[in-house]
């Protein structure tokens, strides 16, 4: 399955992560890598076959 | 003379932020170790220090420098004359967080492997797909 990293930096600057197609420790490592926008607000697995996690994070 | 004013930001990686800077339109801007003076409208050397810096010339006749001084925390923070508000406003620095976020996103892309699939800009979002062609488990 492909893997994507879709990210939205909206009106304010602030930047959404979702990660996709992305399974368990793998997801994980993602996740760590990409946490570099500053304080995280949010991270939330996705119920649903446990394949995708979505972290917010935002900028002050 | 005008009073500068200290604001605090997110920003932690030097180079997005250079980045982010040149793509707002100042192309020259200074980096140093050592946190530098910033200089007045009327040439006068200030008080306050900066480690990016980008100097007066290349923002307007009648500006002030504008600094970033790098904090304890690792993250910078502006430091702008009341004068140059007009210029440098909240908006401004909106539009320089965007900047700055789509650097660091791309450049955490390319060390991670990532390509660029697609970018959208539409209603003051910026979306990006990125592909991972790395399989993770």
């Amino acid at each position: 399955m492909a893997q994507f990293i879709d990210a939205i930096i909206d009106e304010n600057g602030d930047i959404t992560i979702e990660l996709n197609g992305y399974v368990g420790k793998g997801c994980e490592a993602v996740q760590e890598a990409f946490n570099v926008f500053g304080e995280t607000v949010e991270i939330r697995k996705k119920p649903e076959y446990n394949q995708t996690v979505k972290a917010k994070v935002k900028q002050r | 003379m005008s009073q500068y004013h200290k604001q605090k930001t997110s920003y932690k990686d030097e180079g997005s932020l250079v980045a982010g800077l040149n793509a707002m339109g100042y192309e020259t801007v200074e980096v140093h170790e050592t946190a530098q003076n910033l200089v007045g409208y009327h040439g006068d050397l200030r008080a306050e220090k900066a480690h990016v810096i980008v100097r007066r010339k290349y923002i307007d006749r009648a500006a002030n420098d504008l600094g970033f001084v790098k904090e304890k925390d690792g993250s910078f923070s502006a430091i702008v004359s009341a004068y140059d508000s007009t210029k440098h406003s909240t908006q401004w620095f909106i539009d320089l967080k965007k900047k700055y976020s789509e650097h660091l996103l791309m450049k955490t892309a390319a060390k991670q492997g990532c390509r660029l699939v697609q970018r959208k800009d539409a209603n003051g979002k910026i979306q990006i797909r990125l592909m991972d062609p790395r399989v993770r488990a």
